[in-house]
């Protein structure tokens, strides 16, 4: 399960550190990092990652619109979402729009390597 | 003065009784951030309800929106020292770039209150509910704000052993953001 190629997207540069920290600890690969919505999908389409982390609030586009257009691009993508609400009706949307899992912060690094984990082994060879 | 005096569906906080809850849940959820996640004893937490029309502000503010029925806005108001420890706490595992501290120092508290709230909001959800919080704001170097009508401020003061920081719960929020966001400069998503 090493080197995945993850994208991170986050608008808060923090988190976005903290994750890629992480995620490179883990062994992952992080190709891409991304602050908005619009920028995550621009960046989905020249790295391709394997999975996606996507924060539900950024400023000028939601996570959950992020998702749609990703998924639009390719019906395959991998996105989890990472967030601090765990709303029922967010998370609905998210994986009504095409996630395929969430996880709530703060989470400890053993959580979100079962849930990359759990997401690729799951939906990677459908 | 209630807020609630409209027939108040599809929202969080529908009575005064709702607001309290929601106001102890912000207090409970931050000091725990304090004492089990940064390591920060706490040495006292107060709340009071005024309706005086200033508000004194330390060195640095950050402002998040809950887009319920009320617009309710909440603050995180610090001390510089005790902000500058969190800091130091919340970002030890990554590596950031020299000379660039006010600026991280400003992200880790907007990424404070955008968590700790958004922890809060979970507990408070019901499946017919539906609300948005903002993305945070950070309000510098304003030391009070004055001449509010028609607003209502929760306060909280949290005194730490490494310095204070006060919540303030407010409403309606938007009244609020546009008196304190009318002063040039004062409210700012800009890297410094």
């Amino acid at each position: 399960m090493k080197n995945l190629k993850i994208m991170v997207v986050d608008d808060s540069t923090i988190m976005i550190l903290t994750i890629t920290k992480i995620l490179k600890d883990l062994g992952y690969n992080v190709v891409a990092t991304a602050r908005t919505g619009i920028d995550a999908i621009n960046k989905y389409s020249i790295f391709k990652p394997d999975i996606i982390t996507m924060d539900i609030t950024m400023p000028d586009l939601s996570g959950v619109e992020a998702v749609k257009n990703i998924i639009n691009i390719d019906p395959k993508a991998l996105i989890i979402m990472v967030t601090s609400q765990g709303q029922e009706q967010l998370v609905l949307d998210s994986i009504y729009s095409g996630a395929k899992a969430y996880i709530l912060k703060p989470f400890t690094t053993e959580r979100l390597k079962e849930t990359i984990e759990g997401v690729y082994e799951k939906y990677s060879r459908l | 003065m209630s807020f609630f005096k409209k027939e108040t569906k599809n929202c969080i906080v529908k009575t005064d009784a709702d607001l309290n809850k929601f106001i102890a849940a912000i207090v409970s959820r931050t000091v725990s951030f304090f004492e089990e996640e940064a390591q920060i004893k706490i040495i006292s937490a107060n709340y009071e309800f005024h309706e005086e029309n200033y508000i004194d502000l330390k060195r640095l503010t950050s402002i998040i929106s809950v887009n319920d029925y009320l617009k309710m806005t909440v603050a995180f108001n610090y001390d510089a020292s005790l902000l500058h420890e969190i800091f130091i706490r919340y970002t030890k595992n990554i590596i950031l770039k020299e000379g660039e501290t006010q600026f991280y120092i400003e992200e880790v508290a907007k990424d404070l209150i955008n968590n700790l709230i958004g922890n809060v909001l979970s507990r408070f959800g019901q499946p017919d509910v539906v609300f948005e919080i903002s993305t945070p704001i950070i309000v510098r170097g304003t030391e009070y704000v004055a001449n509010f009508k028609d607003i209502k401020i929760y306060t909280t003061k949290i005194k730490t052993e490494l310095g204070e920081m006060s919540i303030f719960c407010i409403l309606p929020g938007t009244l609020f953001l546009d008196q304190v966001c009318g002063i040039k400069g004062a409210c700012t998503d800009e890297k410094p």
